[in-house]
């Protein structure tokens, strides 16, 4: 009898496989819930066949890039964009669309690349998120060997491209592949589970193919999710279109849709959306939601935090130009600018808490928007009561670095999505995490005020006394105007105590605020937890960055002969542990506060 | 400084001097502000060492290089430029050149940290695959990048155990002597100083009642269990008079038996008992087993060498002989029970074996092509089978591709029937054997495929072939045979000449002919009707034939002859292995690859031993590390001698237990030379409830609209007396809704039908009792909602129930002072921030304007000497007030 070489290697492995595990062990345990945020299901459960919704696509007409550009450009989807749907919580089209994007691409929008028409190069071809969605939806063959899918953890991606694409002769398309971030459902497919195997050890690697493997089944099931007819009541499940008989008129809607979008025929989609729109809020009407459904796209549409940061980044280089310059129309011009940004920063915090139907500051993204703001309008009420504009440019700057952190590093939290039931169900959430974040906020002031007063004392050292004490007498005064006769006044130490003053107004606060936050999440802790301090990391490192300024209030009364030295730098420390116990305790020390 | 201190320090040099010169030392000491900010340091430092990885901490030395190459990529390449382009802007005007400055600054800074980015950062960014770019210490990192230094062997503790150790505790008394002497010699006793003066007592009265609440503090939680789900609505469930420690171990012991036949357990307390490292894993392994043999466990890889010898001794009450002792000689934090198998000369009863049980180990040698083959062998790859011919689940070792049975002196009849040859590329056969009607014996072998029937005229029966299955399709429940498996073919018999009649159903195993079974007819509960099959007419046996099959026969002289059957029907009969042990060339090729077995070993007698298969970290729960949750402990239990020494001991390795007593998983039972046994456990401490007791009412999960995620979890208990113990409290049962965030405080509970006044005062008190306590909805029967769910989804259930429920414990004496301290502390902030500053500035004014009011009055010499006298006063005041300000 003859016999393959592989049925060798087939014993091999399945001899080892034997030897493993001789008995196996049950676990009695469940683990305690409430605490941590619910896990978002990517992908809806207990649908068969969505696809069947829109008809099955055609494998043999592939469209070119550009066929599909073209088709997305002429359809007009705004019918479809507020429709509501339920995926996790009840939201819009609009809202999932994006969500999905994100998910899949890392990106806001996804983008084709199409040959240059003028030779050489490719194009990108923008496409509309919620066109995307639909796409996905109604043709997910196209996007088989479209780089869809995003590949954040570099070795990773390298890894998987360098199998895609072996060989010296093709290091360009290799080259082009991590350039471009994202790789095709195809690559996924062939050489992740190969990839898996030989990296069984590494969480990195394990939990980036997860993700590819989750979003690969996003992007082939993402039709599961069209969850879009109203129930019967609040205690039922939204309905799938695929639930209603084949003659309802939704379903009749949708198959056109489906029809038209294959075959590329913008008119007939057009009128299909415009039926499905008018007939979907119909179905149960009286528990389809109304008014909710503008502000979300209102919310998505005005992008406030994205719009927001700029506006405080206007802002700030206003107002430091004006420091410089003595151009009133520069503070003018700052101030109203920081008043765009405040309230830009308000729609958007508000907008959000009216849409999730809670106090938007459960997760890391939206208490990083919340402090922001908290810090805002602390340093502008400052800058008023006082006059004084650098605090403007404080509460610009902080605005600036937290939102544009909180939207363009892939902070957890961007999506709307239900928080951890314990979060839920307090009143003293509020009290604890507001009192908190404001104390980051105002700590977040203080740093920047510092890092003024620091300039101001090392400047005179690089730049020269007299001009260093121009700027500075220039931040502090009611009017930049004013300054031209300032240097006359007061001195360099003058100007140093001032902002001394200044720094310690702010630090106060935040060690108050900081304090008594973390005293009203003890008793939050003893309340919930049973025990009011538990030496979670968490609790650590607010103790530790208390105690910080603690030392700034107590190193005050020392000998030490440049207090307001050494308070900046205390503040600038002060602030890195913030943000240790801000970021680094929520990403890296596992502990009870999992949803902070 | 203060005009106190400054008096202070006055007469501390004028009247502690010579022999008191240490005494104004150490005064000094603690009166400073220095001090108590090194003390503060020390404390954060200590927070920083128990939160933090000792893999992170490692990881700065790094980071600060990879900050320090962008802090000199953005000197060189923004400020430099910076500084120079204002050198050659000499004459130009001010506001011209702060702009260019800030211009340049910011376009020079973003380019630099661009440029750092992209070419600097691939080059020092450490890749933990290839080890390419830059990192200090990267073994250490990779291997204590979970590890905080509470963790290490020698400390093993919680993060409650650590901060609670004496260093920090010392450092923190330090700190609040230093508070006080300083609050004391530094600080003026009035109204402005206030603030200062609460706040420091505030922390004084934080330090007190945290030892307070320290002295007492229990907590763990406690598992309710729900009535049956045919009990009517609102029944109470089992009746919970205790809870479980979530940080005290014990190890359970038991000798007699109580009431009902229950062991009575006495717990006795583990003290430093390890969390999170290796013990001594091969504890109890006295010489070779089969895990040694095979290479399993290389236990010096987990453990490091590392032993363990915790005494257990006795509690209060002893329900244990004294000659008997315990101690704790082994650990896995994290592992999973699995069987090895011990070498010994002979059966002893007692050590968990019913009867001698040789074991055989056969090794299978693949010799494959170089392009096949693992570098990291040495040509050919190994594998070991324990093979117990006297075990029916252990003689058998098989998965997809190969299958090994060994057997003792098989019966010349069942050698004959496993060496028939079928026909070329069968995969299963069937050997009929069956009386003809002329009295002699009809044999065939009949190649069968599922779905089959044929027809045998010559014994009048028809076969069907119904299914095949790979494995058993309900598991072998047949004592003796517990575990073991086998192909096996359900068939559908029945006779020729019975046309329309009753048909047998049998189902015939491969490996285990004597449990075939015929099912004819049905009870009158509707199951089928049981009996052995019936051979006496016809006798079927099944070959299979899908995959590769060796059997080996060994006679009492310890000869061995076996068959090895090739997937497909080929049959080969070895007569007498090579040198007494091996089968060469199991699997013919051109392949140039060798598969051989050999049996390696003879063992008289294997006693099994469970022990910790530790689980790698990488698969590791992290919620589970530290916790004991998946831990194991070896126990040894002991005899001394006359000398006190060890004069007999046995050592068993014990699965964690979390609910002790809830039989979720059974004790050991050590059995002693003199016939006593006693049984041992390992789990959490349980505290009694004081005189009272808990019972679950009803359990509901609250979910989001449109069953969305969780939103809330509601367990409805009441508390009643307790209805064992001697000193049950004199209360009325009453019933509470836990739900999260709202937890039941027992046995005092917000009564409406009393006064506030009474409730209040209760209230406090029982912030002080440490017999009171709270319990917080802390965990649910998830599983056994969501499947109740689907019935109700079904029509089949009214509405989703559990089984259990968990609720978190925990009592909090002293409490009150505590928020008594933080409420001084909250208050005491905004006085010496704000209402002080407040005070200064008015008596500031007050003098000032007092100091004018008298310069304007005076025109005369005398006025001028009083304003001369009153403006210096003033001026000291203001001075004075300033300072107390500062102060």
């Amino acid at each position: 009898m003859r016999i393959n070489g592989w049925i060798g290697r087939r014993i091999v492995s399945c001899c080892a496989f034997a030897c493993a595990g001789l008995s196996g062990w049950a676990s009695a345990q469940v683990a305690p819930a409430g605490n941590a945020h619910p896990e978002s299901q990517l992908v809806g459960e207990g649908v068969s066949e969505p696809h069947a919704v829109f008809g099955a696509p055609s494998l043999a007409d592939r469209p070119a890039p550009r066929d599909k550009h073209a088709f997305a450009e002429r359809l007009d989807l705004t019918p479809l964009r507020d429709l509501a749907v339920f995926h996790g919580r009840v939201k819009i089209l609009d809202t999932m669309a994006r969500e999905t994007v994100r998910t899949l691409t890392g990106r806001d929008a996804y983008f084709d690349l199409a040959p240059s028409d003028e030779g050489g190069g490719a194009e990108k071809l923008a496409y509309d998120p919620l066109f995307t969605l639909l796409d996905i939806m109604i043709d997910p063959p196209y996007y088989l060997d479209k780089p869809v899918i995003a590949i954040n953890y570099l070795p990773l991606r390298r890894e998987i491209v360098e199998r895609a694409f072996p060989g010296a002769e093709q290091e360009t398309v290799r080259q082009r592949y991590l350039k471009l971030t994202r790789v095709t459902p195809r690559m996924i497919r062939d050489f992740a589970g190969p990839i898996f195997d030989d990296h069984a050890g590494e969480e990195p690697f394990r939990d980036g193919i997860n993700r590819a493997e989750a979003a690969v089944g996003l992007l082939l099931n993402s039709a599961a999710n069209l969850r879009v007819i109203a129930p019967e009541s609040t205690t039922e499940k939204w309905h799938h279109l695929i639930e209603w008989p084949t003659d309802a008129e939704v379903r009749v809607a949708s198959a056109e849709l489906g029809a038209a979008w294959h075959a590329r025929d913008a008119e007939r989609a057009n009128a299909a959306i415009a039926r499905l729109a008018s007939v979907l809020p119909s179905i149960n009407a009286e528990m389809y939601p109304d008014s909710r459904r503008s502000l979300e796209l209102t919310y998505n549409r005005v992008n406030a935090f994205e719009w927001g940061y700029w506006a405080y980044a206007v802002s700030l280089l206003m107002l430091v130009l004006a420091f410089g310059t003595s151009r009133r129309w520069l503070v003018a011009g700052g101030v109203a600018m920081l008043l765009v940004a405040i309230a830009l920063h308000t729609f958007g915090f508000v907008a959000r808490s009216i849409i999730a139907e809670r106090f938007a500051i459960q997760n890391q993204f939206e208490s990083m928007t919340g402090l922001s703001l908290f810090a805002a309008v602390v340093g502008f009420v400052i800058m008023v009561a006082r006059r004084q504009w650098l605090f403007g440019a404080a509460a610009a700057a902080t605005g600036f670095l937290v939102l544009i952190t909180a939207t363009q590093t892939g902070i957890p939290g961007e999506f709307m999505d239900r928080e951890a039931a314990i979060l839920n169900t307090s009143v003293l959430l509020k009290y604890h995490v507001t009192t908190v974040l404001t104390s980051y906020g105002l700590i977040t002031l203080g740093f920047v005020i510092s890092i003024f007063y620091l300039s101001a004392h090392y400047g005179a050292r690089f730049f020269g006394r007299s001009e260093a004490e121009v700027v500075a007498v220039a931040a502090l005064s009611g009017a930049a105007g004013d300054a031209k006769d300032a240097p006359a006044k007061p001195t360099l130490t003058r100007t140093l105590a001032d902002l001394d003053t200044a720094q310690m107004v702010v630090l106060q606060l935040a060690f108050w605020t900081l304090g008594v936050g973390t005293l009203l999440g003890a008793w939050w802790a003893d309340h919930s937890w049973g025990r009011w301090w538990a030496f979670d990391p968490k609790e650590t490192w607010a103790l530790v960055t208390w105690i910080v300024y603690l030392i700034v209030i107590h190193a005050r009364f020392t000998s030490v002969r440049d207090k307001g030295l050494m308070t900046a730098w205390l503040s600038v420390i002060g602030f890195f542990v913030m943000l240790w116990t801000y970021f680094g305790v929520n990403l890296l020390l596992p502990g009870l506060h999992a949803y902070a | 400084m203060s005009r106190k201190w400054q008096r202070v320090k006055a007469w501390d040099d004028q009247h502690l001097r010579g022999a008191w010169t240490p005494l104004r030392l150490t005064l000094r000491l603690f009166s400073s502000v220095w001090f108590g900010i090194g003390l503060l340091v020390v404390v954060a430092l200590y927070g920083v060492v128990a939160s933090v990885p000792i893999g992170l901490l490692a990881l700065g030395p790094t980071w600060a290089v990879y900050i320090a190459s962008l802090l000199a990529t953005l000197f060189v390449v923004a400020l430099v430029p910076t500084l120079l382009m204002r050198l050659a802007l000499g004459g130009v005007g001010r506001g011209v050149r702060f702009s260019l400055t800030v211009f340049a600054l910011l376009g020079l800074g973003v380019a630099a940290a661009g440029g750092w980015y992209r070419f600097v950062w691939p080059l020092v960014h450490y890749d933990p695959i290839t080890g390419s770019g830059f990192r200090l210490f990267p073994d250490f990192v990779r291997d204590h990048l979970a590890t905080t230094a509470r963790r290490l062997p020698g400390f093993e503790m919680t993060e409650l155990e650590f901060y609670a150790w004496w260093p920090l505790r010392m450092v923190l008394l330090l700190f609040v002597t230093n508070m006080i002497v300083a609050t004391v010699r530094r600080i003026e006793f009035n109204l402005k100083n206030l603030g200062v003066l609460t706040v420091h007592t505030g922390i004084v009265v934080i330090a007190f009642g945290s030892i307070l609440y320290g002295r007492f503090k229990k907590e763990g939680d406690t598992i309710l269990f729900a009535a049956a789900p045919t009990a009517p609505e609102a029944t109470p469930g089992r009746a919970q008079t205790r809870f479980y420690d979530n940080t005290e171990v014990v190890l359970y012991v038991a000798q007699q038996l109580g009431l009902g036949g229950q062991p009575r357990w006495e717990q006795r307390l583990i003290r430093r008992m390890p969390r999170y490292n290796e013990y001594a894993l091969d504890a109890g392994v006295p010489g070779r087993s089969y895990w040694s043999s095979i290479g399993r466990l290389d236990a010096r890889q987990h453990d490091r060498g590392r032993a363990l010898a915790l005494d257990v001794p006795p509690g209060a009450g002893q329900f244990v002989d004294p000659d008997v002792r315990f101690r704790i000689v082994g650990y896995a934090p994290y592992a999973e029970p699995a069987a090895d198998w011990i070498e010994r000369a002979a059966h002893v009863p007692g050590d968990g074996s019913d009867a001698v049980n040789p074991m055989r180990i056969v090794e299978l040698q693949a010799t494959l092509p170089p392009e096949m083959m693992d570098a990291s062998t040495d040509g050919t790859a190994r594998f070991r089978f324990p093979m117990m011919p006297e075990r029916p689940a252990d003689r058998v070792r098989t998965n997809a591709v190969i299958g090994l049975e060994y057997r003792f002196a098989m019966a010349p009849e069942r050698f004959a029937e496993l060496a028939t040859p079928l026909p070329a590329g069968t995969e299963h056969g069937l050997l009929i054997s069956a009386p003809r009607p002329d009295g002699t014996r009809f044999e065939t072998a009949v190649p069968v495929r599922a779905g089959e029937r044929f027809e045998l005229p010559a014994i009048g029966w028809s076969v069907g072939v119904k299914e095949l299955h790979p494995t058993p399709p309900f598991p072998i429940i047949t004592p003796g045979y517990e575990g073991a498996t086998s192909s096996v073919a359900v068939l559908e018999l029945s006779r020729l000449d019975e046309a329309g009649g009753d048909r047998i159903e049998r189902w015939v195993y491969h490996r285990f002919p004597e449990l075939d079974q015929d099912l004819a007819g049905t009870q009158e509960d509707g199951r089928p009707i049981r009996a052995d099959a019936d051979e006496e007419a016809i006798r079927i046996r099944l070959l299979d034939a899908s995959k590769l099959q060796v059997f080996y026969d060994e006679d009492a002289d310890g000869g061995i002859r076996a068959i090895v059957r090739q997937p497909g029907g080929d049959v080969r009969v070895v007569g007498a292995l090579e040198g007494g042990s091996r089968i060469d060339q199991l699997m013919p090729n051109d392949e140039g690859a060798s598969i051989d077995l050999e049996i390696v070993e003879r063992w008289a007698h294997a006693q099994r031993f469970d022990r910790p298969d530790p689980v790698l970290e990488s698969e590791q729960d992290r919620r589970f590390v530290g916790t004991h949750d998946r831990a194991m402990a070896a126990v040894e239990v002991w005899l001394a001698g006359a000398d006190g020494a060890v004069a007999w001991s046995s050592v068993v390795w014990l699965p964690f237990q979390k609910y002790m007593g809830i039989g979720l998983a059974d004790p050991a039972v050590v059995t002693l030379p003199d016939g006593r046994s006693v049984r041992v456990a390992f789990g959490r401490r349980q505290h009694r409830f004081p005189g009272f007791q808990i019972e679950m009412l009803d359990f509901e999960m609250i979910a989001y609209d449109h069953r969305g995620a969780p939103r809330d979890y509601q367990s409805v208990v009441r508390v009643a007396p307790s209805i064992i113990s001697d000193r049950a409290l004199d209360i009325e049962p009453y019933d509470h809704v836990v739900k999260l965030n709202n937890p039941l405080r027992a046995p005092f509970h917000w009564d409406d039908g009393r006064s506030w006044l009474f409730n209040a005062a209760r209230r406090l008190a029982g912030g002080l009792n440490p017999n009171q306590f709270k319990l917080s909805q802390a965990g649910w029967d998830q599983q056994g909602w969501q499947q109740t769910q689907e019935l109700v989804d079904q029509g089949l259930l009214d509405r989703p129930r559990v089984q259990f429920t968990i609720l978190g414990v925990g009592n909090n004496a002293g409490i009150h002072v505590i928020a008594l301290g933080s409420i001084m502390m909250g208050v005491g902030i905004p006085w010496a921030f704000y209402v002080k500053p407040w005070m200064v500035r008015r008596e500031r004014r007050r003098l000032q304007a007092a100091h004018v009011g008298a310069r304007q009055a005076g025109s005369t010499a005398e006025a001028k000497a009083g304003r001369r006298r009153s403006g210096s006063a003033s001026e000291r005041a203001a001075a004075g007030a300033k300072a107390e300000a500062t102060a």
